[in-house]
């Protein structure tokens, strides 16, 4: 019998009561940790997709749709820009790189980009089998397309599943790479010229469709600059000089994530009104046992018990709470933390890790510890109040 | 030597104890006689370091109690005295043998299983060690209480009416293992009831 064994009764005599103290707080725990896991991973991924670039030049529309598009592949692209415009782009002196790429096709919902070796190093991808494409309808899978060398395929027409697949320009895979952690893992590279000569082939059952790629045209260019200075110029320039659209990433992914931050934020707020009703509860449990307990308490002070030895003894059950509820909390977030990407493909790409720890995830914890600890003092220090031979005469 | 030297004590301007004297003897079996009401409870208590004199002293082989501070007066009273009252207090959230425990860990000392084995063998408790005292019938939790006040085989053991709630047959029996378990650990023992059934254990009695 010491401290903890006593505190471990207490708890265990109020089970019920305890355990959905305990729930509450896992919950709360639970919710702001894969809140705080999941946010802190697609803001990392959508900075290391667009790192180094620091423009995307493509047909006339939306920036932020031009932007995921062209660097998450996540949108579908604005249209597309003729070469010979892309050219006085590349050929820019302020550019010191422009990735040409062209969009338009996938397999199995991975997007065929028609591009240059470039934009493989641009990620620095490696190989994991395999070469790199070096002749028209040669492919390189990315990690999760699930993809080996030597293996053929048809790329569907548009960048969903359709019927319409190009089945007489099969592409065969030359190579296969390694994880990146990008957006490269979801993609199938291949040439330019494989993506124009596809659509200078396709026809459409309707005849009244235009073609969207011809061999005179791309859907997007990545363009690095030379010196930061040229973001004051260069956008500006392209979009009132060229009929073609610059937009940032960095500007457009700040600007996406201010507006879903409104929805992270509402999410936020809703774990901590979780946690803050787990710290209210328990201040109202600790309330009722110190009232049902005050002759024990009365009588663990005849015994010999300081005050001390029982604030303590008081403070220690809260802590056992609080450290169950956190550490079942944590144990919930970080199990579907490696369940999720089982279950959805979309998570899957954000390379959640269960068994990583974010510091404001342990900053929220120990904030909640410090909370519930906090408020337990105030039950536990009526015990300074108590008068015991009092409580025994009526007992 | 327990030494009572003109004790008062008054409860909202009402003179409970006024001017009390007693002396006690080390190992003397002691009655406390008195109606309700006339202070028994209120001199166990201030004997027990739980309330705090108006005037005079207390003072145990010499040693005046109500000079210690707060803290130094809960561990005198862990160390040296075993109290039983009336309705047991047996914590309910703990088997009868925790509830043995807990009076060694209140009081700082090394938790003696064997001690507690013993005791409740002598008390009849053997098969109850580990039920809780919800599961126990009076007589049993009565001396349960016993059994844990005289755990750490006190100096002193103070009793509050520990025969009020129990017929005739349990009543004598109580008294007998209270006056028993004195013995064993040379205790002095104090008992304060208004139980006129009692009082032939006793050569001792004080009527207040």
């Amino acid at each position: 019998m010491n401290l903890f064994t006593l505190s471990l009764a207490y708890l265990h005599a109020r089970k019920l009561t305890n355990i959905l103290l305990v729930v509450l707080l896992a919950l709360g725990v639970a919710t702001m940790s894969l809140l705080f896991h999941c946010s802190h991973q697609a803001e990392a991924r959508l900075s290391r997709d667009a790192q180094g670039i620091d423009l995307v030049v493509g047909a006339k529309g939306s920036p932020l749709q031009l932007v995921l598009s062209s660097v998450y592949h996540m949108d579908i692209p604005t249209g597309n820009i003729a070469r010979k415009d892309a050219d006085t782009i590349i050929k820019n002196p302020q550019v010191k790189q422009a990735i040409p790429l062209a969009l338009g096709d996938s397999y199995h919902g991975f997007r065929i980009v028609g591009t240059d070796a470039n934009y493989a190093q641009h990620y620095n991808a490696q190989l994991a089998d395999g070469m790199f494409f070096s002749a028209p309808m040669e492919a390189v899978a990315g990690a999760d397309t699930g993809l080996s060398v030597g293996s053929s395929f048809a790329g569907n027409h548009g960048l969903v599943e359709s019927n319409d697949v190009h089945a007489e320009f099969p592409y065969k895979v030359v190579g296969v790479l390694k994880p990146t952690s990008t957006v490269l893992d979801r993609l199938i590279l291949t040439p330019l010229e494989s993506v124009w000569r596809i659509h200078e082939g396709h026809h459409h059952h309707d005849e009244d469709e235009k073609e969207e790629h011809a061999s005179n045209e791309i859907t997007a260019l990545l363009v690095s600059y030379k010196s930061p200075i040229s973001a004051m110029s260069m956008p500006r320039e392209i979009n009132r000089n060229t009929n073609m659209q610059a937009a940032s990433p960095a500007l457009e992914i700040a600007r996406l994530l201010s507006l879903l931050g409104i929805g992270i934020d509402t999410l936020h707020m809703f774990g901590a009104v979780l946690m803050a009703s787990a710290v209210v509860g328990m201040l109202v449990a600790l309330y009722q046992s110190m009232q049902a307990r005050r002759y024990d308490l009365a009588i663990m002070r005849v015994l010999g018990g300081t005050k001390a030895t029982l604030i303590k003894q008081v403070l220690l059950e809260s802590l056992i709470l609080l450290a169950a509820g956190i550490a079942l909390g944590l144990l919930l977030s970080h199990g579907a933390l490696g369940l999720l990407p089982h279950l959805s493909a979309q998570l899957a790409t954000l390379k959640l890790n269960a068994f990583a720890f974010l510091p404001e995830e342990l900053m929220a914890c120990s904030g909640l510890l410090l909370a519930g600890l906090l408020v337990s003092v105030l039950p536990a220090f009526s015990i300074y109040r108590m008068d015991v031979s009092r409580i025994l005469a009526h007992g | 030597m327990i030494s009572v030297n003109s004790l008062s004590y008054s409860i909202a301007g009402n003179a409970v104890l006024h001017n009390f004297n007693l002396k006690i003897a080390r190992g003397q079996h002691t009655l406390l006689l008195g109606a309700s009401g006339c202070g028994k409870t209120t001199l166990l208590h201030l004997l027990a370091g739980l309330l705090a004199p108006g005037a005079g002293e207390i003072a145990f082989d010499g040693k005046n109690i109500h000079a210690l501070s707060a803290d130094e007066k809960d561990r005198w009273r862990g160390a040296h005295i075993g109290m039983v009252f009336q309705t047991m207090h047996l914590v309910d959230a703990l088997s009868i043998a925790d509830n043995l425990r807990l009076a060694a860990q209140m009081a700082g000392k090394a938790q003696d299983d064997a001690r507690i084995a013993g005791l409740l063998a002598a008390l009849g408790l053997t098969d109850k060690a580990s039920r809780y005292p919800h599961q126990l019938s009076v007589g049993q939790a009565q001396r349960a209480a016993i059994a844990r006040a005289v755990v750490n085989k006190p100096g002193w053991i103070l009793a509050d009416e520990p025969t009020s709630a129990l017929d005739d047959e349990h009543a004598h029996a109580t008294i007998a293992l209270l006056q028993q378990q004195a013995e064993e650990n040379n205790s002095t023992l104090i008992i304060a009831t208004h139980d006129q059934r009692i009082k032939n254990h006793f050569a001792h009695t004080v009527t207040l």
